[in-house]
């Protein structure tokens, strides 16, 4: 496995790391609820690329993303005394972006405005994406976008749920267990969403797969 | 013989999305939203069921009481007559116990600043009064504090600027209405540095203050006033600066 194909398959969750991050969020929790406000920001720094990038992968649509991003820091910060550290904090946090970005895409499930976005060339990208342009005698430029667009339509063509899962999963890198304890279900089910959405997904864009 | 690039998997794919980047001003702007709608979430006034279950806690305590009461009542009718003298029987014994509330006035204690005489009248801490709220005044040095019937002229006012309300105490975060009039109203008065150049809000802050009345459906947001009276690019520069409230305190800083 290369260097690149190593990074991308980097899991992003049980690790050290994130116990260690969700301790020292716990911290600034508490100092939130213990009256010290500004602490708050920090959290925002610290997952706003993370919740706005969940987002936009659900929605397709950067402002929307920053939109539900913004209600969610809000709705998180106005309930924060209610967080009680039984489950980390940025578990608490994406579920209350997702339930809010959820509420919003059934009410506009006609909308399909997608906003593409530049693609940061980092030696993982750089390398999947010269092995697609290779495959299919491209143009590089052209062929981002192209590819870009079909990745887009084909997750907006998974139901919510089973974007949402797949997003949280194969993007975003988290666990079945913790996509299980933000969408409320079971991780079974979890699972079946996940190789559902896989299967749908696979046919859509079997055009750029192997 | 040359190999054909192999097409990568669908896992490879969909992680291409992690290195989707928005453009530069991207995070300015959102930063920038964030704040605005922070400082709308202040103004927000609680909802229905929110402000039902606040009222409803007063009673909660009492109305179990009496349910228990009843219930009891019930039970010993049920019973039949009381024992003959010389058996002992346990008798239901209800404890009502009466919720005890103290409505406080709480007040910060202001610095006085050194150009200014801040002049307070806070009711005491047992009171629970609708006596019109406590001001804070600020006059200029050398004159003479005002007495508490003056209209307060309060034009200079702090980035950081307490506002301490006993209702909100009862409230978390979401609770974001500024009852200017509730009673234990206490407002603390420090001037501005000048280099923030922020007198817009602390003047309408004071000037809402001012016209508040005692009368509870007067109640004024004063964090509405200030979102309304200013355009959006104060909105913005002074959003930065706007905090949270926390505690029954509304707070303006600078970062």
């Amino acid at each position: 496995m290369s260097a690149a194909a190593k990074i991308l398959a980097k899991p992003l969750v049980a690790s050290p790391e994130r116990r260690s991050e969700a301790d020292a969020d716990l911290a600034v929790v508490r100092r939130v609820q213990a009256g010290d406000v500004a602490a708050f920001d920090e959290l925002i720094l610290r997952y706003r690329e993370r919740v706005v990038g969940l987002l936009y992968q659900m929605t397709s649509n950067r402002e929307d993303a920053a939109d539900l991003a913004q209600d969610a820091f809000i709705n998180a910060f106005q309930s924060i005394r209610s967080f009680s550290g039984q489950s980390s904090f940025f578990t608490w946090l994406y579920r209350i972006a997702i339930n809010g970005t959820l509420t919003h895409l059934r009410r506009h499930r006609q909308r399909t405005f997608f906003s593409l976005e530049k693609m940061q060339d980092d030696g993982a990208t750089a390398e999947v994406i010269a092995r697609l342009t290779d495959a299919n005698g491209a143009d590089r430029e052209t062929f981002v976008k192209e590819l870009q667009e079909k990745l887009n339509e084909a997750l907006q063509k998974l139901s919510i749920k089973h974007r949402t899962v797949i997003t949280l999963f194969e993007i975003d890198g988290l666990s079945h267990e913790e996509i299980a304890e933000i969408m409320h279900c079971s991780v079974g089910t979890v699972r079946s969403r996940v190789h559902y959405a896989k299967q749908l997904l696979q046919a859509e864009l079997s055009v750029y797969l192997r | 013989m040359s190999h054909a690039p192999q097409k990568p998997t669908l896992e490879e794919l969909l992680r291409l999305k992690r290195a989707e980047r928005p453009a530069e001003d991207y995070w300015a702007r959102f930063d920038a939203g964030l704040r605005a709608k922070q400082l709308t979430a202040l103004v927000e006034k609680p909802s229905w069921t929110t402000r039902l279950r606040a009222r409803l806690a007063w009673f909660a305590a009492p109305l179990g009481a009496a349910a228990v009461a009843a219930l009891a009542m019930v039970a010993w009718l049920q019973t039949g007559p009381l024992p003959k003298a010389g058996v002992v029987s346990p008798s239901p014994s209800v404890a009502v116990s009466t919720p005890s509330v103290a409505v406080t006035a709480i007040v910060t204690p202001a610095e006085p600043p050194a150009q200014t005489n801040v002049a307070m009248v806070t009711p005491g801490p047992e009171t629970y009064s609708p006596a019109p709220a406590p001001k804070a005044v600020v006059v200029a040095a050398g004159q003479p504090a005002p007495t508490s019937e003056a209209v307060p002229d309060i034009t200079n006012f702090s980035i950081s600027v307490p506002v301490n309300l006993a209702a909100v105490n009862e409230s978390t975060f979401a609770a974001v209405v500024m009852p200017v009039s509730a009673p234990g109203l206490a407002l603390s008065a420090t001037p501005f540095p000048e280099e923030l150049n922020f007198p817009s809000a602390g003047t309408v802050i004071a000037n809402e203050v001012s016209r508040a009345s005692p009368a509870p459906k007067d109640d004024v947001r004063v964090a509405e006033k200030v979102l309304r009276s200013l355009d959006e690019e104060q909105l913005n520069a002074y959003s930065r600066r706007l905090v949270a409230l926390d505690g029954g305190r509304v707070s303006f800083k600078v970062w």
